[in-house]
């Protein structure tokens, strides 16, 4: 198990489950919301360590979560990832300045390449990971 | 004599040729003088030899005296009437040169008369054409001619056009060469030409050798050292009339009042010409075609829409606070600027901005200008055109949209299969596992495969090149098969369907595969937005001369604000957010589409919380749309 906690905020079905069941494999506790409220909900009651955010949702929008995310002073300072499929050079920036560590495309990445990004992204934020497990192969 | 000393001793000088002219005595007068003195003398002489003759006494010295006395005074009768004939001889011809000067100073004045009328004529005439014909008529009965000739000089071509012509036939509208003939000899000196016999004149050109005109006078049509043309009268072969100078100082100074005349007739035609084009441009442009003069802060607009701005009773701005005013207020520090830039440094103004349209929202549009500028570089007047942008901006935005949202709802199903695959190569140990994952990669692209269907359908429906099959259908047993393919979700919900539709219904002609897929739009709608244990009736019947359909469930309901734009490509109502958001926001746009392709029309009644009906009818008419 590795000592960390990862919510994933994404409103497709299998997406979801895909990050569930991958990152939950891979030793990681995974909480999950629909959209962005749930996803603040979750944020605020749940002390998740890392947030994976995608951008289109209905209702509230990810930079949208965002901003509410990073003023939020019990969910600051939870580094934030987002986890997209559009690539817009606009909102990258926009979700840069608003505080985001880092951008990805899902279109690009495998489920062990987006495990390996996560833990890099622990890693960078300081956040102990205890012994990690290298999910069965 | 000593008469002329006498005069200037007595007589004040003056400086002025008339009193010089009297200063010395006309030969008349001298004449007369002489011969009063010569006659006065012979009187004297013959009085006193006869006084002699009476007086004196005694014959001695007597008769010497008489005779001498007589002798003289008839040598002096002798001259008087010498010079009493000659007086009368220069009398006479001083009376005939004097009604000569007359009959000449008459003939001037009349000339000068005619020639203020003319000239007055002449200056009055603005029109071109008109003005050219009153100066052939005038300069031909000046010089009381048979014809005459205007060439004005084509800056352009560098050379002659025979603008106008009277009394020879000449080629109005021909060009002339500038090296040969009368008018380039003109031309080249600047100065009269006189010519008595043109047909034997060596430089005569090639246009007008074979007119009959034997003498003729040319003179140049000068304003302000420009040479506007030349002006030529002349007289036909067959008449003994020549031209002399007098004449050509005549014509001369007609013909500089003729030029000054013609030259503002030509700046004006061309003024006119081009302001014709100006309107005739700013009518057939779909543009605002404005003229602010920005000294008195007053604006002019032209242009097709601005006629129809003022039909439709809308204000525009005129002045330029007013126009400030109009802008939107994060657009108005660039356009400030940039204005104000043109107007000093003259950069390039062209810019779009949003300005108001008095009715709460904004129109774009693109405002391209030009400043025109006194002779201090003064920026005095505007001219520019302002296009409404707002259509092709909207296009261009729901454009980028559309390919930012398909992008995304592309890349979606595709990451989902992606993923789904890598983790079923994960778990192959796991048997059960691995299925549902090889079953949600299924699923996902199942559909990628009807995002890119409905797609590729809007696109040809919307181009109008989709392949139209119609034949009659059974919509109610369409709308049954759709049912039991969503089947297994309606169980899955435990949703209670029900379809209900009259035997003997008649059938519509459409294309079944496009209403199959409105159909199944409208009852996958229905499903999905219902929860678990809702319900949902599909109701057909006939009337209003087509079929209706239409399908009630107990779903979430449409939000009023949602309902305009329902119908609508893209669209998705805000509170379809519990719900996964799967789906292309094409499905209703999509059932429109086809719904209105077949001539019907398609609505929705709903209440939020409580559920929603959407109806469509299909005409039976078998015509097309």
């Amino acid at each position: 198990m590795i000592n960390a906690r990862i919510l994933v905020i994404e409103d497709d079905k299998f997406l979801r489950r895909a990050c569930e069941v991958s990152l939950g494999k891979r030793g990681f506790s995974v909480l999950t919301a629909v959209d962005g409220e749930e996803g603040i909900r979750q944020a605020l009651s749940g002390s998740p360590d890392l947030i994976l955010l995608d951008m289109l949702m209905p209702r509230l929008t990810g930079i949208e979560t965002l901003e509410v995310l990073k003023r939020e002073e019990k969910t600051r300072h939870i580094p934030v990832v987002i986890l997209s499929n559009s690539s817009i050079e606009a909102d990258v920036q926009r979700a840069k300045a608003l505080g985001a560590v880092g951008y990805l495309v899902k279109a690009s990445l495998s489920l062990r390449e987006l495990g390996d990004r996560v833990i890099g992204f622990l890693e960078q934020a300081g956040v102990d990971l205890g012994t990690p497990e290298d999910p069965p192969r | 004599m000593a008469v002329p000393l006498l005069r200037a001793l007595f007589r004040s000088d003056s400086a002025s040729a008339e009193t010089s002219a009297e200063s010395s005595p006309s030969p008349v007068e001298a004449l007369c003088r002489v011969f009063c003195v010569l006659a006065a003398g012979a009187l004297l002489s013959i009085l006193v030899s006869a006084g002699v003759c009476a007086l004196m006494p005694g014959p001695d010295g007597r008769g010497r005296l008489v005779l001498a006395f007589g002798l003289i005074g008839l040598l002096l009768l002798a001259g008087a009437v010498y010079s009493g004939l000659r007086m009368v001889r220069q009398a006479l011809l001083d009376s005939r040169q004097n009604s000569e000067c007359l009959l000449e100073a008459k003939q001037r004045a009349l000339e000068l008369a005619a020639l203020y009328d003319t000239s007055h004529d002449v200056s009055v005439q603005y029109e071109l054409s008109t003005l050219l014909q009153t100066i052939l008529e005038r300069a031909k009965n000046l010089l009381s001619a048979a014809g005459c000739a205007i060439f004005l000089y084509d800056s352009e071509h560098h050379d002659f056009e025979i603008a106008a012509e009277v009394g020879v036939g000449m080629p109005v509208g021909s060009h002339l060469p500038m090296d040969r003939g009368p008018a380039g000899h003109v031309a080249r000196t600047r100065e009269p030409l006189i010519l008595k016999d043109y047909g034997s004149w060596p430089d005569r050109s090639e246009y007008i050798r074979k007119l009959p005109i034997k003498s003729t006078v040319l003179v140049p049509m000068m304003r302000g050292g420009e040479l506007v043309g030349v002006l030529g009268v002349h007289e036909l072969v067959g008449t003994s009339r020549e031209f002399n100078e007098a004449d050509a100082r005549l014509l001369s100074l007609f013909a500089d009042n003729a030029a000054s005349a013609v030259r503002v007739a030509r700046l004006l035609e061309a003024v006119r010409d081009s302001e014709e084009r100006f309107r005739i441009a700013a009518r057939c442009a779909s543009d605002i075609v404005y003229d602010w003069d920005l000294a008195d802060d007053s604006v002019v607009f032209f242009g097709a829409r601005y006629d129809q701005l003022r039909a439709e009773n809308q204000t525009v701005a005129r002045t330029r606070q007013e126009f400030w005013d109009t802008l939107h207020p994060d657009d108005l520090k660039r356009v400030r600027k940039a204005f104000h830039g043109h107007l000093e440094s003259g950069t390039l103004f062209s810019e779009e901005y949003r300005i108001s349209d008095g009715k709460g929202s904004y129109l774009v549009v693109s405002d391209r200008a030009m400043a025109i500028r006194n002779q201090k570089g003064k920026a005095v007047r505007l001219i520019g055109a302002v296009t409404d942008i707002t259509e092709r901006k909207r296009a261009e935005q729901m454009k980028t949209d559309f390919v930012s949202f398909v992008t995304h709802q592309l890349r979606t199903p595709l990451s989902g299969v992606k993923w789904m695959l890598e983790l079923a190569m994960e778990t192959l140990d796991n048997p059960e596992e691995m299925q549902s994952f090889v079953r949600d990669a299924r699923i996902s692209t199942d559909r990628l495969i009807g995002l890119v269907n409905d797609l590729l359908d809007v696109s040809r429906l919307e181009r109008g090149s989709l392949k139209v099959a119609r034949r009659p259908i059974d919509l109610a047993g369409l709308t049954r098969e759709v049912v039991a393919e969503l089947d297994p979700l309606v169980k899955d919900k435990r949703q209670r369907f029900s379809v209900l539709a009259p035997e003997g219904l008649p059938e519509p002609w459409v294309d079944p595969q496009l209403i199959r897929q409105a159909v199944l739009n409208l009852i996958a709608n229905a499903v999905k937005y219902t929860p678990e244990e809702g319900e949902i009736r599909v109701r057909i019947e006939a009337g209003d001369g087509g079929l209706r359909w239409e399908i009630r469930d107990t779903g979430i309901g449409i939000p009023p604000a949602d309902m305009r734009k329902l119908f609508e490509k893209f669209y998705r109502a805000g509170n379809v957010l519990a719900v996964e958001t799967e789906g292309t926001g094409l499905g209703l746009y999509l059932v429109r589409l086809i719904v209105e392709r077949f001539g019907g029309k398609v609505w929705c009644e709903s209440e939020e919380g409580v559920g929603s009906t959407f109806m469509f009818t299909l005409p039976l008419e078998n015509g097309e749309v």
